[in-house]
């Protein structure tokens, strides 16, 4: 439902409440003021009868045997229209009464307030009774006629209200509308914006309320700008680096075409072994895609067994290492233990520097792994005879596609794999040249998890 | 042709050179660019095929420098990165031509053909003397248009000799012209190659300088 609506709706709503309420309360409050002023008029008329009678203005016949005194024969009291009066003795014979009053009997009515029905018409009666003077003064008002006045007051009052809560309304309504304007304009600002642009919308004027919405969607944007940034530099690197075998095989297969014999033979056995190379090379640019996703998004359990790995890494790569003639030593036994690590990823990192180890020692030598256990980490180490790193290529060894040497067979991915591992999963990578002797030293720190119970 | 290869992707590299060799070229393979430097001030190559991703040293600053140096080896350059502005840059670093890789094998043969031709200064790829006509794309000779058959190196030795028509080329440069570094040199091969030629083509056609060399004479009028 509509902001605006929601807001108008729900002020008219509460505003008409309120002033329903109000009017109510008015109506009640200004009914009973007018009561009481009223009734008051009748205790102050009574109450100026008694005075002019005990200021003597007033002479009364008290003997009982008199007649009553018609009002025209006596001082005519002059009282407000359509307040009746009456003056009895205090044994309740009327003395005088106005020509408009009621048949009432005064023995019948108490002192003070009360409601009378006379002659089938409601009647407001206040009695007063004047020992002094020995009489009995009554005031008497009808109904109806206060009635009328109370709903004519009350008319006048309430009818405001009725008019004025409309154009409250509106006036609701148009400064809901003008409330509402900075959010319009950030509806507009968004809408005229190019549908696939990933710019950060403009905070300046944002609505304090809307300015967190605002924030977080700018650092959505500025995420997924990296994100696709690193993607379209990735799939540009990788573009560029599958052209080279791409151009091998292409060779290769167009001197198979125009050549026969030997040089054709070996021509399409190239051509295959490019296309060997090229989908290695597309496995690790595949793998290295999986590491930049989100965690959360892997299909396989989020740890393993570190010696598991280790020991079918080494299964995996003794054809090449005896292929080239080097020799695997492994040190010692891996205690068991638990990493926080898909078993796909450590397989790879630990099979990269493997590899690689393997790919520059020369035939003869030998690489020895070796494990450790530290309170906190597993420490893998892979110690080679090859030609090491040179130092000033050792801060780059680990970027996508960098060959330290021409000779270098490899993707040039081996190690930027390892590195990328190593940083999702929080394990530090080791690269260094022996001390005094020509070699690589590779290796992990791996936080470890939990480890199997000792025998 | 004699064609300097600097390139180092062994499959790629291995395949021009084979590639280029079926079509009649001669080619020298260096996989690394400062291997590069001191072949390149060497001028015995017609047309230098340079990539331009090489490890250790930048393509672009390796033709730069080759240019400032003052050598005027046609260079054609192949790379990955086919953007205009790549290729403009490569272009105006000194390269003469451009290709983008995978790139087909006859179209860089073509290439190589052209710049070789524009050096000197000839209209087509057709080299001709009396009623021979030769076909460097093809290695085919004709003689008033009836085919003749040459193997590889006569044909080669052929289009050299036409192509310095009135000039005398030494064994030496015949040499250079027809083996590569890594072929071997049969010394008695050339006058074989000689031989065989006058028998397929005319006596007259070459003459012998004595202790230099051989030479085809101009067409006379």
């Amino acid at each position: 439902m509509s902001l605006r609506w929601r807001l108008i709706g729900g002020i008219a709503l509460l505003l008409s409440a309120l002033w329903a309420a109000t009017a109510v309360w008015f109506f009640f409050d200004v009914r009973r003021e007018l009561r009481e002023v009223l009734d008051a008029r009748l205790a102050s008329s009574a109450s100026m009868v008694q005075g002019l009678i005990s200021r003597g203005d007033l002479r009364l016949p008290l003997s009982a045997a008199a007649e009553p005194i018609s009002a025209a024969a006596s001082q005519p009291v002059s009282l407000p229209t359509e307040l009746a009066c009456q003056l009895w003795t205090l044994e309740g014979r009327l003395i005088t009464a106005a020509r408009n009053a009621p048949t009432l009997s005064a023995s019948e009515i108490l002192d003070g307030f009360s409601n009378r029905l006379v002659a089938g018409e409601p009647w407001r009666v206040y009695a007063l009774t004047d020992r002094d003077s020995g009489v009995r003064i009554i005031t008497a008002e009808r109904q109806n006629l206060r009635m009328a006045l109370i709903g004519d007051v009350a008319m006048a009052v309430s009818a405001p209200f009725l008019i004025v809560l409309p154009a409250t309304i509106l006036l609701v309504w148009v400064a809901v509308r003008r409330g509402l304007v900075p959010l319009e304009r950030l509806r507009r600002s968004i809408v005229s914006r190019n549908a696939g642009t990933l710019d950060p919308i403009g905070e300046h004027g944002v609505p304090a309320e809307v300015l967190p919405l605002v924030s977080a969607l700018n650092g959505l944007f500025a995420r997924l700008s990296e994100a696709f940034e690193r993607e379209r530099r990735f799939t540009g690197d990788a573009a560029h680096e599958l052209r080279t075998p791409l151009t091998g095989i292409k060779t290769q297969l167009q001197i198979a075409q125009s050549a026969d014999g030997a040089i054709r033979e070996r021509a399409l056995r190239q051509a295959e072994a490019g296309v060997d190379r090229m989908s290695r090379l597309v496995s690790q640019m595949l793998l290295l895609a999986r590491l930049e996703t989100e965690p959360g998004e892997l299909s396989e359990p989020e740890s393993c067994e570190a010696g598991d790995e280790l020991q079918a890494v080494l299964q995996t790569l003794r054809p090449l290492a005896a292929k080239r003639e080097v020799q695997l030593l492994p040190q010692n036994e891996i205690v068991a233990v638990t990493v926080r690590v898909p078993a796909s990823m450590l397989h790879a990192a630990l099979r990269n520097l493997l590899e690689n180890s393997i790919k520059h020692t020369p035939p003869g030598r030998q690489i020895t792994i070796s494990t450790e256990l530290t309170p906190t980490h597993l420490q893998l180490r892979i110690v080679d005879e090859g030609p090491g790193i040179p130092p000033e290529a050792l801060a780059r060894v680990t970027q996508r596609f960098y060959r330290v040497a021409v000779a270098d067979a490899g993707t040039g991915l081996g190690l930027s794999i390892v590195a990328a591992v190593a940083h999702r999963y929080n394990m530090r990578l080791h690269l260094e040249n022996r001390a005094g002797q020509a070699g690589l030293i590779s290796g992990l720190d791996i936080p470890w998890h939990s480890r199997a119970p000792q025998p | 042709m004699r064609i300097l290869l600097i390139e180092d992707d062994a499959l790629v590299g291995e395949g021009i050179q084979v590639g280029l060799r079926l079509q009649g070229m001669a080619v020298d393979w260096l996989a690394d660019g400062l291997q590069a430097v001191t072949a390149l001030n060497d001028a015995s190559h017609d047309a230098v095929i340079l990539d331009l991703a090489l490890p250790r040293r930048s393509g672009l600053e390796l033709l730069r420098q080759f240019r400032a140096e003052g050598h005027t080896t046609p260079v054609l350059i192949l790379t990955a990165f086919d953007a205009v502005q790549d290729r403009v840059a490569g272009l105006d670093a000194g390269a003469d031509d451009y290709l983008a890789k995978p790139f087909d094998l006859q179209e860089l043969g073509a290439r190589l053909r052209a710049l070789h031709r524009r050096r000197q200064n000839r209209a087509d790829n057709t080299l001709r003397h009396g009623k021979l006509t030769f076909e460097p794309a093809t290695l085919l000779a004709t003689i008033d248009g009836a085919d003749v058959n040459l193997p590889r190196r006569e044909a080669v030795l052929l289009q050299l000799l036409l192509e310095n028509q009135g000039l005398v080329v030494s064994t030496e440069q015949i040499h250079n012209r027809l083996y590569g570094w890594n072929e071997p040199i049969e010394s008695n091969a050339l006058a074989v190659h000689v031989h065989n030629l006058r028998r397929k083509l005319g006596r007259e056609l070459i003459e012998t300088v004595r202790g230099v060399g051989y030479r085809i004479p101009r067409e006379t009028a």
